[in-house]
């Protein structure tokens, strides 16, 4: 089955995602035009804004997820950057990125978070935290955070 | 007065940045370059202190930009 989406992320800075990617263990595959999904459409899901069914699986950049068989294809066009994946099971990126990719885009949001922090003049501490979130049927769940404490030198 | 940025970021990438120690409406400032980095803000929040000399604020970022 095939379940291409777009990760809910606005990629600013490639070179945070390159620094999330390997705080994750994931292998960032420069240059390397396609991925690896289902390679069919079903047509269940709809596509992701702005692609056709012949985009899918062609990319800018790839990153490969150890463990998952499926990729995640990196696709920048007209100065805008996407991350395309397949998350059905048997692809197995969701198991390991969680639901929506929200593994990478922690991951991203605090290598972001961290850089344009130290540009500021900021110096950067890191902790892990539990945070307190809703989840649906699960209700309150103590969460895995990431905290960063910035101050000036 | 040194002020201070603590930003939380959950497994599903959701942001929530706080301040303290800044004088004033220092503290919107402060945390504007974190905003700007990150995308959109889904939410601002500001502690009952917005009005004494130390302002706390929170403000909730959602990664999201493309669909």
């Amino acid at each position: 089955m095939s379940h291409v989406s777009a990760i809910e992320l606005e990629i600013k800075d490639v070179d945070a995602l390159k620094a999330a990617c390997e705080r994750l263990g994931l292998i960032w595959m420069q240059g390397k035009t396609t991925y690896r999904w289902y390679g069919q459409w079903v047509g269940d899901y709809p596509l992701p804004e702005g692609f056709k069914v012949e985009d899918l699986g062609k990319c800018t950049h790839a990153i490969s997820v150890p463990g998952a068989s499926y990729e995640i294809g990196v696709v920048t066009r007209n100065g805008k950057t996407t991350l395309l994946w397949d998350f059905w099971s048997s692809g197995g990126l969701e198991k390991i990125l969680g639901k929506g990719g929200g593994k990478l885009k922690q991951a991203y949001t605090i290598e972001t978070a961290k850089r344009a922090a130290k540009k500021a003049g900021y110096r950067v501490q890191e902790k892990r935290t539990l945070m307190d979130r809703f989840r649906g049927a699960l209700g309150m769940q103590q969460v895995d955070g990431i905290r960063l404490t910035l101050r000036r030198y | 007065m040194a002020g201070e940025i603590i930003i939380e970021v959950d497994d599903e990438g959701t942001v929530e940045v706080k301040t303290h120690g800044f004088k004033g409406k220092a503290c919107m400032k402060a945390s504007e370059f974190v905003e700007q980095a990150l995308g959109k803000v889904v939410s601002t929040k500001k502690t009952g202190e917005y009005y004494a000399e130390e302002v706390k604020e929170t403000v909730r970022i959602k990664s999201n930009g493309n669909s």
